[in-house]
């Protein structure tokens, strides 16, 4: 397994941390036996950093953002929320976007506003409004009349209006349309970046992400894979096209290796700190986008 | 509501205030309206329709139930009765039970406890608030039915009627079931499966404390020796009786066991605390399971 882990974030001692998992698993219960729906998992944000939550369908992204979020409670290990921030007004604040985007069906959206103002300690009707009046939701409409987009919509402005130290939003962009999606991301991160807050989101869909995520958190089968700024990620990997060999024409963990008759193509990951070696001809060296990192990443450890 | 983002505010209870009226407002309205109309009935058609109230004990007396038909006095004033227990029944099972449980099934779990009131003060939030209501209504019931019963004073027909019609009574069955349902939800977590359990055990707890109630204390017991054939003696007034024969050979005693009428007030005060204990126990209940449920931040 000591291939699996790369270029952890390791954050110095004095440096404040957003969000922290300490070997966090989750253990479900089944009338015959149970199963770990995740396990072993360590998890470490910084304040600002805007986390992408990648994995196949039930390699238990929901899981870990509900544990993260504290709807949940860890079988084992723990889960902190700013454990040491002074630079915030209250610490240990989340807010949680569950993947059905639940709203009071009977409440209008001017009720919601209502809800998000009563119900918390730091409130700011401003983004919350703004959000709203950004995607032209109604708000005098009842929630549940609205549109699985509107609702969206409804359900990040309450979160954003909050004012978390760290926002959790599983599948955000799922219900909206490809437009929607980037201008959604956009201005999530603009808020974001203003308030210093810490936003993990899970996707499957990696395209996405890019240009959004600074960090990547690598999910498969319950397990933690990657957990690492992304530029850093893939800086270190290297795709080498050349022709068939069935070793890399430089030294590197190999991530993943495929083969054509006549060609053979190689992810290798450099030792840290070392430059890119030079490849002679006729290897190409080509950098790794952020998509075919994932795939890599989760095609080896299914191969495995 | 514009709230600069950098001063920290309490969420407190007017904030637990407005949610509770903004998501039960339909249910307090509507069962303001049942209890208005209870108070009113009661109150001003019912007591215009009656005859020999001053003349008459309730075995022999009669009253009109809007003028259609002459009912039996104490077959009235024992529906009132059924009619004021119904209300504690509809609050644990219409107020209470779905309180929680409709939160987890239309999954708005994660947004009511997302915010920054723990689930802890929300439910002890929304109980105390909603308590409030039901106690006052139960209240107004129970005025309404001590006024209604009063010129019969405590005789056995109408005991059921009777007993039930003091206000601390009433008041103690609606928090009772608001508890009660509270803590079946909080367990159930289904809306459906959680009214129809609270809609049983509110009925058989009642149904047993009814059974039980004039055993709360041991009965005075008197024994009336049988002399010659003919034996005359005067029952003393009572919430219940019990007339039996010692038997043995000659059968020569009778036996008459009885909870005096001015045990009443006693009686009421050992099924409130009854229902105050089984309160507290099932509010201890819903606060570990929901504590439990909770994050373990």
């Amino acid at each position: 397994m000591t291939t699996t882990v790369t270029a952890r974030h390791e954050p110095a001692q004095d440096e404040q941390i957003a969000v922290r998992g300490t070997d966090v698993g989750r253990y479900y219960r089944h009338w015959r036996g149970g199963t770990w729906a995740l396990r072993h998992c360590d998890v470490s944000l910084p304040p600002g950093r805007i986390a992408a939550l990648v994995g196949a369908n039930g390699a238990g992204k929901t899981t870990l953002l509900r544990l993260l979020a504290g709807v949940l409670a860890p079988s084992e290990g723990s889960v902190a929320i700013d454990p040491n921030r002074r630079d915030v007004p209250v610490a240990g604040r989340v807010s949680f976007v569950a993947q059905d985007k639940p709203l009071y069906r009977r409440f209008t959206v001017n009720d919601m506003l209502r809800f998000g103002a009563h119900l918390n300690r730091l409130w700011d009707r401003k983004t919350a409004t703004d959000w709203l009046d950004r995607f032209d939701i109604p708000r005098t409409g009842q929630c549940g009349r609205l549109s699985g987009g509107q609702q969206s919509q409804v359900a990040l402005a309450i979160a954003l209006g909050a004012r978390p130290s760290v926002l959790l939003l599983d599948e955000p962009l799922s219900v909206l349309d490809p437009l929607a999606r980037r201008e959604v991301m956009g201005a999530l991160l603009n808020i974001a970046a203003d308030a210093g807050m810490t936003v993990v989101l899970s996707t499957h869909v990696v395209t996405d992400l890019v240009g959004v995520a600074d960090h990547l958190l690598l999910l498969a089968a319950g397990r933690l894979l990657v957990d690492g700024d992304i530029d850093t990620l893939l800086a270190r990997h290297v795709r080498y096209i050349g022709p068939r060999s069935d070793t890399p024409p430089v030294t590197g963990d190999v991530v993943r290796a495929t083969h054509t008759e006549r060609q053979s193509t190689f992810l290798v990951r450099r030792a840290a700190g070392t430059p890119e070696p030079p490849v002679a001809e006729p290897w190409l060296a080509r950098p790794v986008t952020l998509e075919e990192f994932v795939l890599a990443q989760l095609t080896s450890e299914a191969a495995r | 509501m514009t709230t600069p983002a950098t001063s920290p505010l309490r969420v407190g209870p007017l904030d637990m205030l407005w949610l509770t009226w903004r998501q039960h407002r339909i249910a307090i309205v509507s069962g303001g309206v049942l209890v208005a109309a209870f108070y009113t009935f009661t109150r001003v058609i019912l007591p215009q329709e009656h005859i020999n109230v001053d003349t008459c004990s309730p075995h022999c007396g009669e009253m009109s139930v809007f003028g259609l038909a002459w009912l039996p006095t104490w077959v009235v004033l024992d529906a009132m009765g059924w009619l004021a227990s119904a209300f504690g029944f509809l609050i644990a099972v219409y107020w209470a039970a779905p309180m929680i449980a409709r939160e987890y099934e239309q999954r708005t779990d994660v947004l009511a406890w997302g915010q920054d009131v723990s689930v802890t003060a929300w439910v002890f939030g929304k109980i105390a608030l909603l308590g409030v209501v039901a106690a006052g209504y139960a209240a107004v019931i129970g005025l309404a039915m001590s006024a209604l019963v009063m010129p019969w004073g405590s005789i056995q027909p109408i005991v059921r009627a009777n007993f039930e019609s003091a206000v601390p009574v009433q008041m103690a069955y609606a928090l009772f079931g608001i508890v009660l349902g509270v803590a079946v939800s909080a367990f159930v977590r289904r809306t459906v499966a959680a009214m129809a359990i609270t809609a049983a055990l509110f009925g058989i707890v009642r149904f047993v404390a009814y059974e039980l109630r004039f055993t709360y204390l041991p009965p005075v017991r008197i024994e009336i020796p049988l002399t010659g054939s003919y034996t005359s003696f005067t029952v003393p007034r009572n919430l219940w009786q019990n007339l039996s024969d010692l038997g043995g050979p000659g059968h020569t005693i009778l036996v008459l066991d009885y909870q005096p009428v001015d045990r009443l007030a006693a009686f009421r005060l050992i099924e409130i605390a009854i229902f105050v204990v089984l309160t507290a126990a099932l509010a201890i209940a819903a606060w570990l399971r929901m504590r439990r449920a909770a994050s373990s931040r």
